[in-house]
């Protein structure tokens, strides 16, 4: 048996990064995925450098296990196209605000006019309610709405965005969720149904801790709320601290933590790095290091600066040896130069390759998790734009000739 | 009554700390009935000491019960339940499922229909299996922290340091889904696993595809995206930063005329988008005196109306006075037993022909005990039995 969802046909109507990486997941998990494209090709393929070839890394990375056709939904023989689509597929992926959805008939209420088995999950950045549901937004905006800056940079300096793509990849996961638990009821009530997700509702739930920080009093608007943690320009509580950068090495950075140290190897290692005498006296050093290892300890971010002097001489796997050795932790902050080289990487299979008809052999990362019985499988590269147009046409008993008139006034590609 | 896409569905969830609980949470938002089995002296020290918070926030949605694994009797109603379940979730290192004769080998006699999935740190072999593994590590060892920060400045961490144990829930989840769909189809259960360091590398996807084609980690940028631009923010008159964001290719013409400088799209540094990323810089230091010339305000009006995508900084107390996260249900007010009313999260999706999904308290840790045991335990089972003979 091949994957999770084989026998499962999806067809994505959605650009940009979110949706063709929540599609990409179901094809790992042994979906039929047909990606439909503009005629200009999804706005991703412009993304870059990097490149691949010349193809878009980012690209080539989040479409795999997809065929590919372009066509122009705006143009009624699209539609007739799409709807014939329709008939024939579990899942449909769309990433338009609601009133554009509804101009080119692609609501859910059209589209389950022509099939109501379908689930049909519709990704936007704000949500399919209230006054932005119909705004574009962008990876920045969206970790700016949500307060990501709160945890990241100083106050008083220009805001800082996390590196990866947390909007858009977190969203994809969610709308997998939602796909999935909606196939799992339809095997109950033999109907589909619509799924929300967006952007902004995700990133908020993945900080939902944070909210819950700054919220044990009823306040004078009624919400409960914790005004005194609330500190000039709202960073919160759990956030104040300066920017944390690891410990400085001699050729980069590490992550110490205090776990399973007692407090004679803490003051033998304290000795070793000739800091002991120095903070002997401070108690904050004391209790075997619990209140000084580690970004989440209470005084690791004061002391900084020993440790720094303490580390500068030894490199970051030497440090990691040193204190492995002596029942305390260190984590190499990697580059991903250090994590693929790592053994660790290899041995659970995130590392993949595939072939690609222009850019070559590219490398791929692995899928995210492991089925005994039914395994993912990564099996083909990102499509080209329109390499399989005649074949998804043509498996909808559209003729040749007909592809090819319909190619020649650009209503395929 | 339209019910919910995991009615029908009962887990059985004996994991700690973030990772798993997490997890099953959101299997309980969608309507699966959760029994959160924790031992009692583990139980009451996840509650009371420091991780408190973690606890209440990540345990919504579920039934609650202290069970004694080395209790005989309690220990038999364990098996008891398991066999009326679906799932099994456990997030222990290595090795501890066995010691309580709970491994999949022994759970999938009781039950062969069940998805076990197994959560780790960096998988079940190799030379990181013996390392703790919880968001600060998985900041470190993955390589997030290290496109993160300053440009030409350090790495930099999230000072919240949940995001990589909530990510690799979600995999978790989407991963128990799924084989719950094949279920359907083969009949079977099976074994699932999910590693941290896995979880964490796939949200990494576009990153490391960068990485993958260069070679090289790509520089830490503060607050620019690597592979668009203009997408970064820019400083207002009145001192305050806006996101900006041209994303896709035909936002770069509405974009110029929003800040009333069309003769841009002319500049041949700027046509397309490969040639933005190209001369990031020269355009940055271009538009940043633009937005300098009038108030936040000004430019938000300006871009909005032009299609562009733009936002603010929001802060907290923005956040929950927002009417976008309110009509969305992106934030939830539940009433806790204990603490009485808290902000969280609000349930991540909606389905139309589903009822509405949210969040219910979590339950104090043994709040459903007697309620099981009266279900599962020795005197039910005797009680049945008895039944069964008259």
């Amino acid at each position: 048996m091949s994957g999770p969802l084989d026998g499962i046909r999806v067809l994505e109507l959605a650009q940009g990064l979110s949706g063709p990486y929540a599609d990409m997941l179901l094809g790992d998990a042994g979906a039929r995925v047909v990606k439909v494209e503009p005629i200009g090709g999804d706005y991703v393929r412009t993304y870059g450098p990097p490149r691949v070839g010349t193809e878009s890394a980012q690209f080539l990375e989040i479409n795999r296990n997809k065929r590919g056709i372009a066509l122009d939904i705006e143009r009624p023989e699209a539609r007739a196209i799409l709807e014939d689509l329709l008939r024939e597929i579990d899942v449909l992926v769309t990433d338009l605000g609601p009133t554009r959805a509804a101009e080119l008939g692609l609501d859910y209420a059209n589209v389950e006019r022509v099939n109501k088995r379908v689930v049909h999950c519709n990704i936007t950045p704000f949500g399919e309610h209230g006054p932005m549901k119909d705004q574009p937004g962008s990876e920045l905006v969206i970790q700016a709405m949500a307060e990501f800056h709160g945890s990241l940079g100083r106050i008083d300096e220009a805001p800082l965005r996390l590196g990866t793509d947390v909007a858009n990849i977190n969203t994809g996961q969610q709308a997998v969720h939602g796909i999935v638990a909606a196939l799992l009821m339809r095997d109950r009530t033999d109907e589909g149904q619509f799924v929300d997700v967006n952007m902004l509702r995700t990133l908020m739930h993945m900080r939902g801790m944070a909210w819950t920080i700054m919220s044990e009093q009823a306040d004078a608007f009624g919400g409960p709320h914790r005004p005194n943690h609330i500190i000039p320009n709202g960073a919160n509580a759990v956030h104040f601290k300066p920017p944390e950068h690891g410990v400085r090495t001699k050729d980069g950075y590490v992550l110490l933590q205090g776990r399973g140290s007692t407090e004679e190897t803490y003051q033998e290692l304290l000795t070793e790095l000739g800091i002991y005498d120095e903070v002997k006296d401070d108690p904050r050093w004391g209790r075997a290091g619990a209140d000084v290892l580690g970004p989440s300890s209470a005084y690791g971010w004061q002391v900084k600066d020993t440790w720094n002097r303490a580390l500068a001489d030894k490199s970051t796997e030497e440090t990691v040896e040193f204190f492995e050795s002596r029942g305390l932790s260190a984590f190499p902050v990697n580059t991903y130069e250090m994590l693929f080289a790592d053994p660790q990487v290899r041995e659970i299979k995130m590392v993949q390759e595939l072939t690609h008809p222009t850019a070559g052999t590219y490398r791929t990362l692995g899928s995210p998790w492991l089925f005994e019985d039914t395994p993912a499988a990564i099996q083909c590269p990102a499509p080209l734009l329109g390499q399989h147009t005649d074949e998804v046409l043509g498996e909808l008993g559209i003729t040749a000739a007909e592809i090819a008139r319909l190619r020649s006034s650009s209503i395929v590609a | 009554m339209m019910g919910k896409p995991l009615d029908g569905i009962r887990v059985f969830d004996i994991t700690l700390a973030g990772v798993g609980p997490w997890a099953t949470k959101l299997l309980g938002e969608l309507g699966a009935d959760v029994i959160h089995v924790e031992s009692p002296d583990r139980g009451a020290a996840n509650f009371m000491e420091s991780p408190q918070l973690l606890y209440v926030t990540a345990n919504n949605n579920k039934r609650s019960a202290l069970l004694d694994l080395k209790d005989i009797k309690q220990r038999e109603a364990v098996y008891r339940l398991l066999r009326t379940c679906d799932v099994f979730v456990e997030n222990m290192r290595p090795g501890v499922m066995s010691r309580l004769g709970l491994d999949y080998e022994t759970v999938s006699k009781i039950n062969p229909g069940i998805v076990y999935l197994s959560a780790s740190g960096y998988g079940q072999t190799g030379h990181m299996v013996p390392r703790p593994g919880a968001d600060p590590q998985l900041q470190a060892f993955s390589g997030w922290t290290s496109v993160t920060g300053v440009e030409d400045g350090e790495p930099e961490f999230l000072r919240v340091y949940i995001h990589l144990d909530y990510n690799t829930s979600q995999y978790i989840t989407q991963a128990i889904l799924m084989a719950l769909y094949a279920r359907g189809r083969t009949g079977r259960g099976q074994k699932v696993e999910v590693a941290m360091l896995a979880a964490a590398m796939s949200l990494q996807s576009t990153r490391i595809a960068e990485y993958f084609a260069t070679g090289k980690t790509p520089p830490r940028l503060g607050n620019a995206a690597s592979t668009t631009a203009p997408h970064e923010a820019f400083r207002c008159e009145d001192k305050r930063y806006l996101a900006v964001g041209v994303v896709q290719e035909s936002q770069w013409r509405p974009f110029c005329e929003a800040i009333d400088t069309p003769e841009l799209t002319d500049d041949p540094r700027f046509t397309t988008n490969e040639d933005r990323v190209t001369h990031r810089r020269e355009l940055s230091a271009l538009l940043q005196p633009i937005f300098e010339r009038h108030p936040l305000r000004y430019w938000e009006i300006q871009l909005t109306r032009g299609g562009v995508p733009n936002g603010r900084f929001l802060y907290w107390d923005d956040l929950r006075f927002h009417p976008q996260v309110i009509e969305n249900g992106a934030m939830s007010i539940v009433q806790h037993p204990q603490f009485g009313p808290l902000y969280q999260d609000g349930a991540p999706w909606q389905f139309s022909k589903s009822d509405r999904i949210e969040l219910t308290p979590t339950p104090l840790p043994d709040q459903h005990t007697q309620e099981l045991l009266a279900e599962f335990g020795t005197e039910a089972a005797e009680a049945v039995t008895a039944g069964e003979q008259r």
